[in-house]
């Protein structure tokens, strides 16, 4: 990690904090967008962690991801996360300027359907952009067309609206003869599968972020919670729940972060495809596990682990769904019998 | 929680040429003598393998120079480990001896034990057994009872030892006995390890035969066998930091994920092209497991190399990687019949051996009951 990842994080850490206890989050139900929280984090810089010094930025790297993202999913920061900060980083990248405020993402066919026509010096775009992540409160989406990075302005387009199971937007835009010109797209220098990496691994941070926060505060709900006279700690079963929560949070922290810190992390098709499978695959154990230590409590709308056990299971499903980023890696390691799955575990091994 | 939610990995991209060498090594060996002794792993013993692997320096590897080591890094060591360990090549004979008796005598022995037993280890002559278990004393090591008492130029044992692995084709075992009377409010204190030789007079050993049908464990009786003063290792009474401390090395190394890798291998490679979304998904999670468990594996040999005691990540990787190899059998059952690997024989050996020893992988070196109970005490639990 960079400097600037660790300023960062260390600064969106005391934003966070603040609004944890400014807005005493203790409700299951997801918050809605926070415009002050959107402000406090805009006017931190946060869309310039990935970009070049050069260019204005922060210069840091996919490396510095990690922190940043694992920091707002422990808080279950209601804001578009991810996508700003991936999004900030390819306009620049490709030249794009972007309108002010949050940026959203629609990468990989699941979220775009799209054709797009040439007319002189703008691109023509039709088409469906589907589960867009805070899709209604961003100012525009980056997406892919006919190999264009493309950045739809977020205005006049027929939008439906979603939530995944965390509440959180996910909405449908659809966008008619919708005509983007220059500087708002350019040749995209990365491939779609590339950016769903980046776009995928920086929500397996989040959701690292998200898992750390489950097992503190089963945690703290197994210290303070007595039955048979006793609190619930203390009884063996519960420590091996516990335990198993633990191994779960570092392997995909392990994974994730490890991924995120190669160079040219989105060209790193099996590393990244392992990180994210991995991630995934905890997400599920530690929800069911933190439900199962708390009782009947945790399963009230009421009660704050919902509020991180929905954005787990939502997540686990974003920017690709487990399934197929299982199969894609199934896929690659059975593509070539002369590289075996030793050579893949240990060509790129850091 | 003030643990961390991270391993750091070790970079192990910097030793190709290592890599390339052992690997080179493995292929000369294996084409000369075959690899009918493949299948077993760590469990599989040949003397013959040891010592070619001694003459290549790569047994004690991180030792001085002094005690026949070659002062190489805990990553070179892991790099030279998990290509012996993924090729299934038989190591089990210097594996002891490698990994935590050495260790344990660079640690707390004496010059004169470093200079006798080290060099022997690292050509792969002299060969270590361990001496914790006993039938009353399983997990609960602290339960053990066997005596060592003090003479005038040495000590007395008698007790009982059991799953002692090649006790009967080993040279040496380092034995956790008591030498104190148990205090019941301090049951850890009054123990002390010895370095008992294997031959000595009136200990005897007995095989105990496996559900493979193999015989690697024995039972070891020892009936007033008597070790020189020079045999005492370490402090006496200090037995249980010390095999506390040879524990953790003897749970840290990938061994504790890639058992049976050379399975996986045969069963990777038969099912290359294969078209099968049970097999893509079968084998890509698979993937994702061992290349997360190796991460977190090489970031347990960095903070050895770092001088930092890794008790708590060598049980998350024990108690994760141990699970994970265990599925492997199933996982290859499942995907067996989409490729025609079911006739090749010795794919079929391998498969039967991983079923049947699968179960042993969650017990050896600390069950993984004891591993969470280990991490729930560093996670502040108890």
């Amino acid at each position: 990690m960079s400097d600037a990842g660790k300023i960062f994080s260390e600064s969106l850490a005391r934003v966070f904090t603040d609004y944890d206890d400014t807005h005493k989050i203790s409700s299951g139900r997801t918050l809605a967008w926070s415009e002050t929280l959107w402000k406090s984090v805009n006017e931190l810089g946060l869309p310039l962690l990935m970009i070049d010094d050069a260019k204005g930025g922060a210069g840091g790297s996919t490396g510095d991801l990690f922190d940043v993202l694992a920091i707002a999913g422990r808080h279950g920061v209601p804001l578009p996360m991810t996508e700003t900060v991936v999004g900030a980083w390819l306009a620049s990248i490709h030249g794009l300027t972007l309108p002010a405020g949050p940026v959203t993402l629609g990468i990989g066919s699941d979220m775009a359907n799209l054709t797009a026509k040439r007319s002189a010096n703008s691109l023509i775009v039709s088409g469906t952009l589907s589960k867009i992540p805070w899709g209604r409160t961003s100012e525009c989406v980056i997406t892919l067309v006919d190999e264009q990075l493309v950045v739809v302005n977020n205005t006049g387009h027929a939008v439906k609206e979603h939530n995944n199971l965390a509440d959180e937007p996910s909405d449908t835009i659809e966008l008619v003869d919708c005509e983007i010109s220059e500087p708002s797209f350019a040749q995209a220098q990365m491939s779609t599968d590339s950016i769903l990496r980046i776009a995928a691994l920086g929500r397996a941070a989040q959701m690292c972020g998200a898992m750390h926060a489950v097992l503190e505060l089963t945690m703290q709900y197994v210290s303070d919670r007595e039955q048979f006279g006793r609190p619930l700690k203390k009884f063996q079963a519960i420590q091996h729940y516990l335990a198993k929560m633990y191994c779960e949070v570092v392997a995909a922290s392990t994974a994730t972060r490890g991924a995120l810190e190669l160079p040219d992390a989105w060209e790193a098709e099996f590393e990244c495809a392992a990180a994210i499978v991995r991630t995934r695959e905890a997400a599920s154990a530690i929800a069911a596990l933190s439900h199962q230590c708390h009782g009947a409590i945790g399963f009230t709308a009421e009660y704050q682990l919902g509020r991180l056990t929905k954005r787990l299971w939502a997540w686990r499903d974003e920017y690709g769904d487990e399934s197929e980023w299982r199969d894609a890696l199934g896929r690659l390691v059975l593509s070539d019998a002369e590289t075996s799955l030793w050579q893949r575990l240990t060509d790129r091994s850091g | 929680m003030q643990a961390s939610i991270n391993i750091r990995p070790g970079d192990l991209s910097q030793y190709a040429d290592l890599r390339a060498e052992v690997r080179s090594f493995l292929a000369d060996y294996a084409r000369q003598h075959g690899k009918h002794d493949w299948i077993a792993s760590w469990m599989g013993h040949s003397p013959q393998f040891s010592k070619a692997l001694g003459e290549r320096g790569w047994i004690g590897m991180t030792w001085p120079k002094k005690y026949g080591g070659a002062e190489r890094t805990f990553l070179e060591r892991y790099v030279v480990m998990e290509e012996l360990l993924a090729s299934g090549a038989p190591v089990a004979a210097h594996w002891i001896g490698d990994r935590q008796s050495g260790p344990l005598l660079l640690n707390v022995g004496t010059e004169a034990q470093r200079q006798k037993y080290l060099p022997g280890i690292t050509r792969g002559e002299t060969f270590f057994s361990i001496g914790m278990s006993e039938p009353g004393s399983g997990s609960d090591l602290a339960a053990a009872r066997t005596k060592a008492e003090k003479t005038s130029d040495g000590w007395v044992i008698n007790g009982q030892k059991i799953w002692t692995s090649n006790a009967h084709n080993n040279h040496y075992a380092i034995v956790f006995c008591r030498t104190s009377p148990l205090n019941e409010k301090k049951r850890h204190e009054g123990f002390s390890q010895f370095i008992v030789d294997l031959k000595s007079e009136g200990l005897e050993t007995r095989p105990i035969e496996n559900i493979a049908g193999e015989h690697h464990f024995n039972e070891v009786f020892f009936k007033d066998v008597v070790v020189a003063d020079d045999c005492l290792v370490g402090e006496a009474g200090n037995g249980w930091n010390q095999v506390t401390s040879e524990l953790a090395f003897e749970r840290s190394g990938p061994e504790r994920f890639l058992s049976n890798y050379a399975l996986t291998a045969k069963l990777t490679d038969a099912m290359q092209g294969v078209d099968s979304d049970l097999a893509r998904q079968e084998i890509g999670r698979m993937a994702a497991h061992y290349w997360t468990l190796r991460k977190m594996s090489s970031g347990v040999a960095k903070a050895i190399s770092e001088g930092d005691p890794p008790n708590l990540e060598a049980a998350l990787v024990k108690d994760l990687g141990t699970i994970f190899e265990q599925e492997i059998a199933d996982t290859t059952r499942k995907l067996v019949h989409s490729s025609d690997i079911r006739s090749d024989e010795f794919f079929d050996l391998m498969q039967s051996y991983t079923v049947m020893h699968a179960p042993s992988f969650t017990l050896r070196g600390g069950t993984n009951e004891v591993l969470r109970g280990i991490i729930a005490r560093g996670m502040g639990l108890r």
